[in-house]
């Protein structure tokens, strides 16, 4: 529904935006994820007209809005840090847009009662912004561009201003909120935790470019490029070579396997993620196993992470493990187990 | 935005200045370089006659006056100030406000009608003379007003709230954990003015003392009033050269001489800014 | 807070305000002078509103404070909009900067100087083309410090709600930046009635364009009669409830 096609942008000698195409689905929560200056809010910035491409056409259900003023798209913007009204109260930061479209007053009323239901702010119709609490101003914002019925919601770093804990309970609430109002967002973010629990899809951006697209099961479990499969979750990166149709560490450990298909690339690191290393054996038959001595042992609270000294990597080995493992001690000798499945190879 | 929009938004502002004051020091600083005609008139020839006889003895020592008594103004307003703008930042916050608009208060009056006060103040029959003749403390009225002294009295008065404020301004800026991690260092309060508090807040200081000065060394009134029209500072001197002597072209050079000094300190100050910051 | 912080801060203040008192204690003086108290009398208060000189040169300032306040307003508006909706060369900011620091004396000069060469007549009007050269800069000063404190995505925020540039800025950035214009008013209207030298250069020869601060200085320097402190009295109370309006309207612009 909506196409992006081979957009790109420059600041000055900056190339912000690369190149960019991208389809987008109706309904779709779509996350553009990457570290700051990696272009993703420039697309954004693009999408909902703030910024002009120097090249590439968008369309929003195959209409050409590439340089459309912003009041004349389809789309509605949370900005990240609101950008509430300040002189207006919260009544009449959310009938703004309404009356923009000259819809007839009681129609204007029925629908901003609607919206301040939805969006749990009973009572706080007369406060100003000035008045509320961050929480309530993220709600105020998000009601404004709700009650308009975007055909594209977008999100500029929606969480970042909030606590830990209304975090938690915003990802929930903007899920939710997207699947009841069937709407499509497009969310930027640098929080791979956001992107993973609440986009349908995520495109990771790295300098202006979209490194990898897919499902949020899709990145995490097969990242493509050494820079996704760092920026996402955690994975330790070990230093191999291939020996024909064997993977060779550095202590001479040995892994040969059919599976695995260099197709005459070489290797340049095995990854394994933390969690995926277990100090119980798992399929005998699909198993690899190292020894190491303990270094540290860090307590978080839901798991544990042990850090090991092994003898098939010169960087100390990260593991993740059930917090019930109490009997790990810093300089014991343990044996580690990962099934061969969890092994990812970058070359 | 726009920058063609926002060029329409800039350009009756910048147009208005510039036709009224950049154009008229241009046509004022061109004047310099002619000289004065017989009848009070322009004669167009070009040379710096008016710049060699502003160095001249009489007239340099006026420039060298103004900026004497400029610099003691400002000065004095900074010894008077910072106390002051301290004593009112270790006040109560709810009184702070109210302090510092009650010192900002009497800018607001008419200039001339605060120098006039001061006149009724100082001079020979004046409040303070019958005061101390009153109390006994003089024999004979003591002649303040028509003096150098009056003038920096004067200047002092008129801008003691802006010194306030700025230095007020640099000292809540302050980091007061520093005072409190000299004193943790084992500093005593006056060892930790001297050395923490003053250096930090010198910013302000320096920039309500440039501000006294500057607007010091061009004052007309002041020197006018209070000096009792005896040419005191340059801004007197220009006045004079205008309207009686006639001679626009060496008033002229002399307010190019003006303008230049003051440019010259702003340019110090805000290299000195630039280094510190 | 210790005894004597607080009375060097009573001493302070005096010195500030004793000149303010002692005129308007004169005023009330029966005998007007300060040497003798002749009794309480609002003498010279009837005299100065009989006096139809001041009389006509109140009008004058008025005139000439209310015209150069509107376009001050109007033109330091747009300019401080101008430069803080779009980053600024120093160029600009020179030329917003400078007519607040120049001396009174030589802006004084170089207009009379100019308006001389173009054969402009002088009077009330080239008074107010003069005052408002100044009050730009002020105007826009102090508004300009108004929108230190407002987000600029708001305004994108407006377009995004389907507003247009014209509806934006009636709805959105004028009532936010309203204060500070009025602030900024109020101090123009401050600056050019209490202005007294560019007035005195740029008024002419004509007595029919004399203002306030010109009559006061001639009587200052020329003949100093008692209906002076009057005046004065009225002056200060008059400045010092337009700033207390001020205070009010826009709070921060005091201490900024």
């Amino acid at each position: 529904m909506l196409r992006i096609n081979n957009i790109s942008k420059s600041f000055e000698k900056i190339l912000a935006v690369d190149n960019v195409s991208l389809e987008i689905n109706n309904g779709e929560f779509f996350a553009l994820l990457g570290p700051s200056g990696c272009g993703k809010t420039t697309l954004l910035r693009i999408i909902s007209g703030f910024e002009k491409p120097d090249n590439g056409q968008i369309y929003i259900s195959d209409n050409d809005i590439t340089f459309n003023e912003p009041f004349h798209r389809p789309t509605n913007l949370l900005f990240q840090n609101y950008a509430l009204f300040p002189h207006l109260n919260v009544y009449k930061n959310i009938s703004y847009g309404l009356e923009q479209e000259k819809i007839h007053t009681n129609k204007i009323k029925l629908r901003v009662e609607e919206i301040i239901e939805r969006t749990d702010l009973n009572g706080l119709e007369n406060r100003t912004p000035d008045q509320l609490s961050g929480g309530q101003k993220q709600r105020v914002a998000l009601a404004r561009c709700l009650v308009k019925k975007p055909k594209v919601l977008l999100l500029d770093e929606p969480l970042s201003a909030l606590d830990k804990n209304l975090k938690e309970l915003m990802k929930i609430e903007l899920k939710k909120l997207q699947n009841e109002f069937g709407m499509t967002f497009i969310m930027v973010t640098h929080d791979q935790d956001e992107a993973l629990v609440m986009a349908d899809r995520i495109a990771i951006m790295k300098d202006g470019k979209i490194i990898q697209l897919g499902t949020p099961k899709e990145i995490y479990d097969q990242p493509t490029s050494f820079f996704t499969a760092n920026f996402i979750g955690q994975m330790n990166f070990i230093n191999a070579k291939n020996n024909k149709n064997k993977i060779v560490f550095k202590n001479g450990f040995e892994i040969i396997n059919s599976k695995f298909n260099h197709n005459q690339r070489e290797i340049d690191k095995v990854g394994l993620r933390p969690e995926d290393i277990s100090l119980k054996p798992m399929d005998i038959n699909n198993d690899i196993s190292f020894k190491g001595i303990v270094k540290y042992v860090a307590y978080h609270g839901k798991d544990l992470e042990v850090t090991v000294k092994t003898d098939i990597s010169e960087e100390n080995i990260v593991i993740r493990t059930s917090k019930f493992e109490e009997n790990i001690k810093q300089n014991d000798e343990i044996t580690c187990y990962a099934s061969l499945n969890s092994i990812r190879i970058f070359y | 935005m726009n920058t063609i929009k926002n060029n329409i938004l800039i350009l009756p502002g910048v147009a208005w200045i510039t036709i009224f004051l950049f154009i008229p020091c241009l046509v004022i600083i061109s004047y310099s370089f002619f000289e004065r005609g017989v009848y009070g008139g322009i004669e167009y020839n070009f040379n710096f006659d008016n710049y060699n006889r502003v160095i001249e003895f009489t007239y340099f020592k006026i420039l060298v006056n103004s900026a004497k008594i400029a610099f003691l103004s400002a000065l004095i307003a900074i010894v008077i100030g910072y106390p002051a703008a301290y004593f009112i930042h270790l006040s109560p916050k709810k009184y702070q406000l109210i302090l510092l608009f009650l010192v900002m208060l009497p800018f607001w009056s008419n200039y001339l009608i605060r120098t006039y006060a001061w006149m009724v103040l100082l001079n020979n029959q004046g409040i303070i003379n019958n005061t101390l003749l009153w109390i006994g403390l003089i024999d004979e009225p003591v002649k303040i007003l028509y003096t150098q002294s009056a003038v920096i009295i004067g200047l002092v008065y008129n801008y003691l709230p802006f010194v306030v404020l700025s230095i007020f301004s640099s000292i809540s800026k302050m980091d007061h954990n520093l005072i409190e991690a000299s004193k943790d260092l084992g500093g005593n309060s006056v060892n930790t003015f001297f050395k923490i508090t003053l250096p930090l807040t010198l910013p302000g200081v320096a920039a309500g003392f440039v501000f006294v000065f500057v607007l010091s060394i061009g004052n007309f009134i002041t020197p006018d009033l209070l000096g009792g029209g005896k040419f005191l500072m340059i801004g007197n001197l220009i006045y004079d050269q205008y309207l009686s002597a006639r001679d626009w072209p060496f008033g002229s050079s002399l307010s190019f001489v003006l303008i230049s000094i003051m440019l010259l300190l702003l340019f110090v100050q805000a290299v000195l800014i630039r280094k510190n910051s | 807070m210790k005894f004597r912080y607080k009375f060097y801060l009573i001493l302070v203040f005096s010195f500030l305000y004793i000149p303010i008192c002692i005129l308007i204690f004169l005023s009330f003086n029966k005998s007007g002078m300060p040497t003798s108290w002749g009794g309480f009398s609002t003498d010279w208060y009837v005299k100065l509103f009989e006096n139809k000189k001041i009389f006509y040169a109140f009008l004058n300032t008025l005139i000439v404070a209310s015209i150069s306040t509107i376009l001050s307003a109007i033109i330091g508006t747009l300019l401080a909009m101008g430069m803080e909706l779009k980053k600024t060369n120093n160029f600009i900011e020179g030329i917003a900067f400078v007519p607040m620091i120049i001396p009174d004396i030589v802006m004084a000069i170089s207009l009379l100087s100019f308006f001389t060469l173009i054969q402009m007549t002088l009077g009330l009007h080239s008074i107010i083309l003069s005052h408002v050269v100044f009050n730009i800069a002020f105007v826009c000063a102090v508004v300009r410090t108004r929108f230190k404190y407002f987000d600029h995505r708001v305004i994108e925020a407006s377009y995004d709600l389907g507003a247009k540039k014209i509806t934006t800025f009636y709805k959105i950035t004028l009532p936010i930046i309203f204060p500070g214009v009025i602030a900024g008013s109020l101090l123009a209207f401050t600056l050019s009635v209490d202005e007294f030298i560019i007035a005195f250069f740029t008024s002419g020869a004509g007595s029919s364009s004399t203002t306030l601060p010109m009559l006061i200085y001639s009587m200052i320097r020329f003949g100093v009669t008692p209906e002076i402190n009057a005046l004065s009295t009225l002056i200060i109370l008059f400045s010092f409830m337009i700033v207390l309006l001020s205070q009010r309207l826009n709070k921060e612009s005091i201490i900024s």
